[in-house]
C-alpha cells in the first residue's frame, strides 16, 4: 500500500547512484519534517501547526501570525531540543547499524554487537546508583559516555590481543563483554537499596529523551554530526569491506586503518546517543534493515538514509511516548521496541515471500 | 635475449619470495617473471602454492623474504588505491554478498578510479557495462548474487577485475565451477584480453586447459618452482610425476594440436602389478602402442626395440616416457643401433613380441630378441604373414623359445610379474 507507492517512487536500482540518494533523501526529509511538525505541536500544551511554523520563522524576520508567548517558550525551550536530540540520536544509532552491519557481514549486528551500549549503560547505572551523577551538570551523560567509549576500546582491544584480527573474534569478545556489563547492572539494580534511585536506574535503562535540553543538543550535536560525516565519506569502503578483506584491500581499501577507524568512530557515536538518551532498543537493526529493503544495499544510498531513518523513527517514537498515555509519559526505548518488533517481522516476512516467489 | 628487451618488456617480477604461516613455509624462493602481453599458467598439486602466490603478487601478503616487482615499484609499497589501477585479483571463493546487484558488484570494480564522494560517471558506466558484456553477464546486471549460479557469480567477479582496467589480471581457479563449454569459452575470452595488451596470471587445475591456452605454464610443487616454460615443455611425464606423484601419459591431439594428460593411477600393488619389473617390448607399425600404454599403466618399467621415425609406436613411447631405440624409417637397423637394442634385451626380465611385421629393415629387431632370458608372445597373426623377408624372419622366430604366449593383453599384465620372479630366481 504505502509503502509500496513509496517503492514505486523510488528510481530503480539500476538507477545512478546519485538519484537514488536524491530520491531517498527528498523522501526521508519530508517524513521527518512532518513528523517534527506533529510532535512540535502535540503535547500536554496543543499547539496548532500554523503556530509552529509561525514560532519557526519569527527568527528569520518572516512574521506569519500571532502566537501566544507560553506557546514560543513551550516550542524553543522544551519541544525543539528534544526533538534535535531525537533526531540526533535517531542518526548516530541508524548510521552505527548501518555501519556495524557492513563491518561484521552480519545482518543482525547493531551498534550493541561489541558491548557499547551496555557498557555506556553499566557505567551511567553505577553512577546513579552510587550518585557521581548528580556531581555536575550533565555528569551522567559524561560518565556514559566514558563507559561506552572504554568498552569499545577494550572490545577491541581483547580481539587484537591475539595478534590476528578476526571479525568472529570481535564478535565474541563483544558479545561476553556485553553479558558481563549486563551481569554488573543486574548486581548494581538488586544491590541498590532506595527506591527512588531504582527508579532512576530503571528508567535510564528503558531509554528516553524526557527533559532535555540545548545543553544534551551541544555535547551530542557536533560528535554525531562529524562521526557521521566521517562515516558517509567511507561508506564505499564498508562495501568493499562486505566483500571480504581479500576483496576490499585488492580493491585499494587499507583495511587495516579503515577498519578499526570507522569502529571506533560507531562506537563513539553510539556511546554519545547513550549518553544523552539512555538505551533506545532496536533502531540501528530496524532502520538499517528498513531501508536496505528498499533502496539495495549499498552502503553510499544506505549510511546517509540510515541517519534520516533513524532521526525520523526516534522522534516519531518519541511523540509516540509523550502522547499515546498523555499527560503521563512513557519511555522512548520501550515504543522503539514495541512498534519497531513487529514492524520489523512484517517486512521480513513480506521481502521473504517476494523473494521466494522470484 | 638481449638486455634491452629484457628491460622494456618485464612488467611484473617476483624474486626469492618466501611467504611463511607459523612456521610452514608456503613459498620457498620463488621466482617468477611475467611479461607484458603474457598468459602465464600457474599448476601444481593442491597445496602447492599457487593461490599464495597469486595473493602475493597481488599485495595482499607480507612475504618473509623477496619482492614482487611492478614495473619496478614494490606492489606492498604501492598505495593501496594506486594498486587496485594496476592489478585486479579474482579470488577463488566468489564471496556471497547477499543484497547487491551484479551490477554493483561490477560497479565497484570503479572506486578506485572514483572520487570518494564522487558517483559514477558515464564513462565509469560505459567501462562496467562493457565488463558485463566481455565475460558474458551482460543479461545478469539487475540480479542480486544470491539468485545466481557459482559460475555466472564467477562470471560477475570477473567482470569486477576488468572494470579496474588493470594492467595485470591475476585469476585463482577461474573456470572451477563452470562446465567444460564455459571454461573453453571463459579462456578464449581471456586470450583475447591478453592478446589485446593484459597481462594475466591465472592458477588452474586442468593442465590441458591450461596448457591449451596459456604462453607460459609455471609448475609448482610444495612452494616451488619445478618447471617454468613453455606448455610443452613444462608438461613432461618427468615433471608432472615430480610435482603431483603420478604417471601420466602426455600426447599431442593431432587435430587440435593441443596437448593431451593420461593420467595413471599411481600406487598399490593390486592397480599397479608390474611395480619393480622390467619389460621390453619388441614392436613397431603401431602393434605395441596399446601393450606399451597398458604395461606402463600397470606400472611395468617398460622398454622398446628400434622404432623408426614417424612410427605410431615410436610416438607413443615417446610420449609414456618408455625408452627405446629411435632409427630412421626405412634403414636396415645399423650396428650402434642393434647393440643399444641388445643391451636393453639383457637389461629386462622378460622380452615381449608384438604382432610386428619383418622385412630387411628390422630383421636385427629378431636377432636380438633371442639374447633375451625369457620370451613372451603377444602375437594373434602367425609369423607367416608377417614376413617378407623371404623366410628369414621365420626362421629366426622357428629358433625363439617362448615361455609364453598370450595373445588377451589384461592376461599378459597378470602373468609377466610371476615369470619376471621366476628369471630373477634363475639369476644368480
Amino acid at each position: 500500500m504505502a509503502l509500496a507507492l513509496v517503492t514505486r517512487l523510488i528510481p530503480p536500482r539500476e538507477a545512478a547512484l546519485g538519484a537514488r540518494l536524491a530520491a531517498g533523501v527528498a523522501a526521508l526529509t519530508v517524513l521527518l519534517a512532518a513528523i517534527v511538525l506533529v510532535s512540535l505541536s502535540s503535547g500536554p500544551l496543543a499547539i496548532p501547526v500554523s503556530h509552529v511554523v509561525a514560532i519557526i520563522a519569527e527568527p528569520t524576520g518572516v512574521h506569519l501570525t500571532d502566537y501566544d508567548r507560553t506557546e514560543e517558550l513551550v516550542v524553543e525551550r522544551i519541544r525543539i531540543p528534544r526533538i534535535v536530540v531525537g533526531a540526533l540520536v535517531g542518526m548516530a544509532l541508524g548510521i552505527a547499524g548501518a555501519t556495524m552491519q557492513a563491518l561484521f557481514r552480519n545482518p543482525l549486528a547493531d551498534p550493541g554487537t561489541i558491548g557499547v551500549a551496555s557498557g555506556g549503560a553499566a557505567a551511567a547505572v553505577i553512577a546513579i546508583a552510587t550518585g557521581a551523577s548528580t556531581l555536575f551538570f550533565l555528569a551522567l551523560p559524561l560518565i556514559a559516555l566514558a563507559g561506552a567509549i572504554g568498552t569499545a576500546f577494550l572490545v577491541y582491544g581483547i580481539a587484537i590481543a591475539s595478534g590476528r584480527f578476526s571479525v568472529a573474534t570481535l564478535i565474541l569478545s563483544g558479545v561476553a563483554v556485553s553479558a558481563f556489563m549486563n551481569a554488573l547492572i543486574s548486581l548494581v539494580i538488586i544491590a541498590v537499596p532506595e527506591q527512588g534511585t531504582l527508579r532512576g536506574i530503571l528508567f535510564w535503562l528503558a531509554g528516553g529523551l524526557g527533559s532535555r535540553s540545548w545543553d544534551h543538543v551541544w555535547l551530542s550535536g557536533p560528535l554525531i554530526l562529524v562521526g557521521g560525516g566521517v562515516i558517509i565519506a567511507f561508506s564505499r569502503d564498508l562495501n568493499l569491506l562486505m566483500m571480504g578483506d581479500d576483496d576490499a584491500r585488492s580493491l585499494g581499501v587499507n583495511v587495516r586503518v579503515i577498519r578499526p577507524m570507522l569502529l571506533t568512530v560507531a562506537s563513539l557515536i553510539t556511546g554519545v546517543a547513550v549518553a544523552v538518551s539512555g538505551m533506545i532498543a532496536f533502531v540501528g537493526l530496524i532502520v538499517p534493515h528498513m531501508l536496505r529493503l528498499i533502496f539495495g544495499p549499498d552502503n553510499r544510498v544506505l549510511v546517509p538514509l540510515s541517519a534520516l531513518g533513524g532521526a525520523a523513527f526516534v522522534v516519531l517514537a518519541d511523540e509516540i511516548a509523550r502522547t499515546v498515555i498523555s499527560p503521563a509519559e512513557l519511555r522512548v526505548g520501550i515504543i522503539t521496541s514495541f512498534i519497531g518488533a513487529p514492524f520489523f517481522l512484517f517486512l521480513l516476512l513480506r521481502h521473504n515471500r517476494r523473494v521466494a516467489s522470484l | 635475449m638481449t638486455d634491452t628487451v629484457e628491460q622494456t618488456d618485464w612488467r611484473l617480477e617476483a624474486r626469492d619470495v618466501v611467504y611463511e604461516v607459523d612456521a610452514a613455509r608456503l613459498l620457498d624462493r620463488v621466482d617468477l617473471n611475467v611479461a607484458e602481453g603474457e598468459l602465464v599458467g600457474l599448476v601444481g598439486p593442491n597445496g602447492a602454492g599457487k593461490t599464495t602466490l597469486l595473493r602475493t603478487i597481488g599485495g595482499l601478503l607480507k612475504t618473509r623474504d623477496g619482492a614482487v616487482l611492478l614495473d619496478g615499484d614494490e606492489v606492498r609499497r604501492m598505495d593501496s588505491g594506486e594498486r587496485a589501477k594496476s592489478i585486479a585479483h579474482v579470488a577463488q571463493l566468489a564471496p556471497l554478498a547477499q543484497g547487491f546487484t551484479a551490477l554493483e558488484v561490477v560497479m565497484m570494480g570503479r572506486y578506485p578510479h572514483m572520487g570518494r564522494l564522487q558517483s559514477e560517471r558515464a564513462v565509469d558506466r560505459e567501462v562496467v557495462k562493457r565488463a558485463l558484456e566481455t565475460t558474458g553477464v551482460g543479461s545478469l546486471a539487475d540480479r542480486t548474487l544470491e539468485t545466481l549460479s557459482g559460475g555466472e557469480r564467477q562470471g560477475v567477479f570477473v567482470a569486477r577485475a576488468l572494470a579496474q582496467e588493470p594492467r595485470l589480471l591475476l585469476l585463482d581457479e577461474p573456470t572451477s565451477n563452470l562446465d567444460i563449454n564455459h571454461q573453453a569459452r571463459f579462456f578464449n575470452i581471456v586470450r583475447g584480453l591478453v592478446d589485446g595488451g593484459m597481462t594475466a596470471v591465472a592458477a588452474i587445475h586442468d593442465l590441458s586447459l591450461a596448457a591449451r591456452f596459456c604462453d607460459r605454464m609455471v609448475l609448482l610443487s610444495e612452494g616451488v618452482v619445478v618447471a617454468d616454460g613453455a606448455p610443452g615443455d613444462v608438461l613432461s611425464p618427468e615433471n608432472i610425476e615430480a610435482a603431483f606423484g603420478v604417471r601420466a601419459i602426455v600426447s599431442s591431439d593431432p587435430a587440435s594440436g593441443s596437448l593431451n594428460l593420461s593420467i595413471m593411477v599411481p600406487g598399490s600393488p593390486e592397480i599397479s602389478p608390474g611395480a619393480g619389473t622390467r619389460i621390453h617390448v619388441v614392436c613397431g607399425g603401431g602393434t605395441g602402442a596399446r601393450l606399451m600404454y597398458r604395461l606402463c599403466e600397470a606400472g611395468f618399467t617398460v622398454t622398446a626395440g628400434p622404432l623408426g621415425t614417424g612410427d605410431t609406436d615410436r610416438v607413443a613411447a615417446e610420449s609414456l616416457g618408455v625408452e627405446h631405440v629411435p632409427v630412421q624409417a626405412f634403414d636396415a637397423i645399423d650396428d650402434a643401433s642393434h647393440e643399444a637394442h641388445i643391451k636393453l634385451v639383457q637389461r629386462c626380465d622378460v622380452a615381449v613380441l608384438s604382432d610386428v611385421a619383418f622385412g630387411t629393415g628390422n630383421l636385427r629387431s629378431l636377432e636380438a630378441l633371442a639374447r633375451a632370458q625369457q620370451i613372451v608372445l603377444a602375437t594373434l597373426r602367425p609369423i607367416s604373414e608377417r614376413d617378407f623377408t623371404g623366410g628369414d624372419a621365420a626362421a629366426l622366430f622357428e629358433r625363439l623359445s617362448p615361455v609364453a604366449a598370450w595373445s588377451d593383453l589384461e592376461a599378459l599384465v597378470t602373468g609377466l610379474p610371476g615369470l619376471a620372479q621366476s628369471s630373477r630366481v634363475a639369476q644368480p
